[in-house]
């Protein structure tokens, strides 16, 4: 998983010329990032070509085959309303994915930008932004997505919408937390002092120094989307249920687990880990090759 | 310092009054007929609008405002529409079995991820960092509440050593032990994400704190390792987990709607869900402004904790 080779005193180290080949690199020596890249590439595939592979209709009920466990006709088993698991997980991994991916561009973009303003700038600016960020978060998850469904109609793109204003405040706070260590230190000083903007300061000099945490986020971010969204759909708030997603195919699973029908919840639960380990190592990785 | 505490206060009575009057709007305007939704078909439309008038659900939005903003800094949070009990009553029934619940899981969370982590940092690259490092990443890539329905599965469905929901067993003393073994699931369950990512996060700042010089000239100038370790290093790589704990403190008061609602915990989490389903407007807004509160309260204090982790970040003062 981490295989990186550590020099007792690693640190970032400006990169040279031609520093993306490089990046590139090292992130292709990365086996564990590299093969997790892989697997997320070949479960875009599955989910890009579901119509094509799919062995039944998402939503194809068959009352005479209804919670079979796996055999057969049905790789992964059927569900309550005997529609097939394998066939829903393929077309649930295009509403999962689109939902977790467009959220967290959202909310990474608007996180960082805050963060680094927030945290350099200070003063009546940083009050007023983490103020918000404050009043923001003091609102639960659940008051949002009211709020969201007062204004959209029910669709994936709630979900997004929710994700997206939820999860960016996190990120605001720990790079504002960063920032304000950073902006006392003698590199951001002496910048400083030879007259360079503020707006260069922030992005050629802050940004890369919170990169860390923004890549951690950002990745961590879309595992983080896909459990949000799986969570909204299992209380009955998230995606709507005519629409099949990893989320909403858990949402009976707890019944269905207390009758001993143990694979309508753990197949969904399994491609959910899956797919957000995956995409958990491959930050793991693309943050090593950032660092080199 | 105390002007700097003073402003921050108010600054808090300021976004606590912007967050209900944003809260107290969207809610109103969202669809969905609370009278409707708790009486259903029984009632006739002119007796729904005479349940909504009782209510004070056919003012003008702004007077329905000022009339809860008044009430409410009489510590009067108006009465739930479901049983007619004033919000308070109902609030501070089900928030001790959420503290419970949230305070086991933070104290779960913080004893496990900072020792796990600092341990792993310690010897980064052997074969326990990497097994806590592929442990902590799987745990953080998985639905907790689908974990904790495998572990219902397994521990109470299969071996039954567990129940697998309440706060205790409906009859018979609920004794220590009955009330411990109720525990155990949730709270393990709730702190599985907190845990793995303060593993990720001290085991990283570890990691780079640890290769700095002033680190090696602490061991150089013959300091036993721990004080190294608690007192040098781990300072510096406190910030992220400051504020990791600092986002857990709502959560501390307002619960887990989904950890609650699997496992049946009779808390602030499942009373959200069900106040948000039946659109209970005054439970909702008490709720909303109680966690907005302890929010605003969490966010100071990890401000505070900031300045005594790092003291190069100072609050109020002049730059030098």
């Amino acid at each position: 998983m981490k295989t990186p080779t550590l020099s007792p005193a690693s640190r970032p180290v400006p990169k040279a010329e031609g520093g993306w080949v490089r990046t590139a690199r090292v992130f292709a020596r990365h086996r564990t990032a590299f093969l997790a890249g892989f697997v997320l590439g070949v479960i875009i595939l599955l989910a890009l070509g579901a119509p094509l592979i799919a062995p039944y209709p998402p939503d194809y009920i068959d009352l005479g085959a209804r919670a079979r466990p796996p055999g057969p006709d049905h790789l992964l088993g059927t569900d309550r309303l005997g529609r097939d698991i394998a066939s829903r997980l393929l077309f649930g991994a295009r509403v999962s994915l689109f939902v977790a991916g467009t959220a967290i561009l959202l909310a990474t973009a608007l996180g960082t930008l805050v963060g680094l303003v927030a945290g350099y700038l200070g003063g009546w600016v940083d009050a007023v932004l983490s103020r918000t960020v404050d009043a923001l978060l003091s609102m639960p998850t659940f008051f949002i997505l009211v709020a969201v469904q007062s204004l959209l109609p029910p669709s994936a793109w709630n979900v997004v919408g929710v994700i997206g204003l939820t999860v960016w405040l996190g990120l605001a706070r720990i790079v504002r937390g960063q920032v304000l260590s950073l902006r006392e230190r003698e590199f951001i000083v002496a910048a400083r002092a030879v007259g360079v903007p503020t707006s260069r300061i922030i992005a050629r000099h802050l940004l890369p120094n919170v990169a860390g945490p923004v890549i951690v986020f950002a990745t961590l971010g879309v595992a983080d989307a896909i459990l949000i969204e799986a969570a909204l759909s299992f209380l009955g708030l998230g995606v709507p249920p005519f629409e099949a997603s990893w989320g909403n195919m858990l949402t009976d699973g707890q019944v269905a687990a207390l009758s001993g029908a143990w694979w309508i919840p753990l197949f969904p639960g399994l491609v959910i880990l899956v797919t957000a380990l995956a995409v958990n190592l491959v930050g793991d990785g693309l943050q090593q090759a950032v660092f080199r | 310092m105390t002007t700097y505490l003073t402003g921050r206060v108010g600054q808090g009575i300021f976004v606590l009054l912007v967050v209900s009057i944003l809260a107290f709007g969207l809610l109103h305007l969202a669809p969905g007929d609370p009278a409707a939704l708790l009486y259903g078909p029984d009632l006739s439309a002119e007796e729904l609008k005479a349940v909504r008038t009782a209510w004070g659900l056919e003012d003008p939005l702004p007077v329905q405002y000022v009339r809860w903003l008044s009430r409410f800094i009489q510590l009067d949070f108006g009465r739930s529409y479901s049983d007619g009990r004033p919000v308070r009553d109902v609030i501070f029934e089900r928030l001790p079995a959420t503290l419970y619940l949230t305070v086991s899981a933070l104290g779960i969370a913080v004893v496990f991820g900072v020792t796990v982590g600092i341990i792993s940092a310690l010897r980064p690259l052997s074969w326990l960092d990497y097994a806590v490092t592929t442990v902590s990443t799987v745990l953080y890539s998985a639905p907790n509440f689908w974990l904790g329905l495998l572990l219902v599965l397994v521990f109470s469905v299969w071996l039954g050593w567990l129940p697998s929901a309440g706060m205790h067993s409906v009859r018979g003393p609920a004794s220590p032990g009955d009330r411990l073994a109720h525990l155990v699931l949730p709270a393990f369950v709730l702190s599985l994400r907190e845990v793995a990512s303060l593993i990720r996060y001290t085991r990283a700042g570890m990691i780079e704190v640890l290769g700095q010089d002033y680190i090696r000239l602490a061991r150089a100038k013959g300091l036993p390792e721990y004080r190294v370790v608690l007192d040098h290093a781990f300072r510096n790589a406190a910030l992220p987990v400051i504020t990791l704990v600092g986002l857990f403190i709502p959560r501390l008061v307002g619960g887990s709607g989904v950890v609650e609602t699997l496992f049946s915990w009779p808390g602030m989490g499942r009373l959200m869900v069900e106040a948000a389903f039946a659109r209970n407007y005054p439970v909702l807004m008490g709720e909303i402004i109680l966690v907005g509160a302890v929010v605003i309260l969490g966010s100071l204090l990890a401000d505070l904790a900031y300045g005594l982790a790092d003291p190069r970040i100072r609050y109020g003062g002049r730059r030098r």
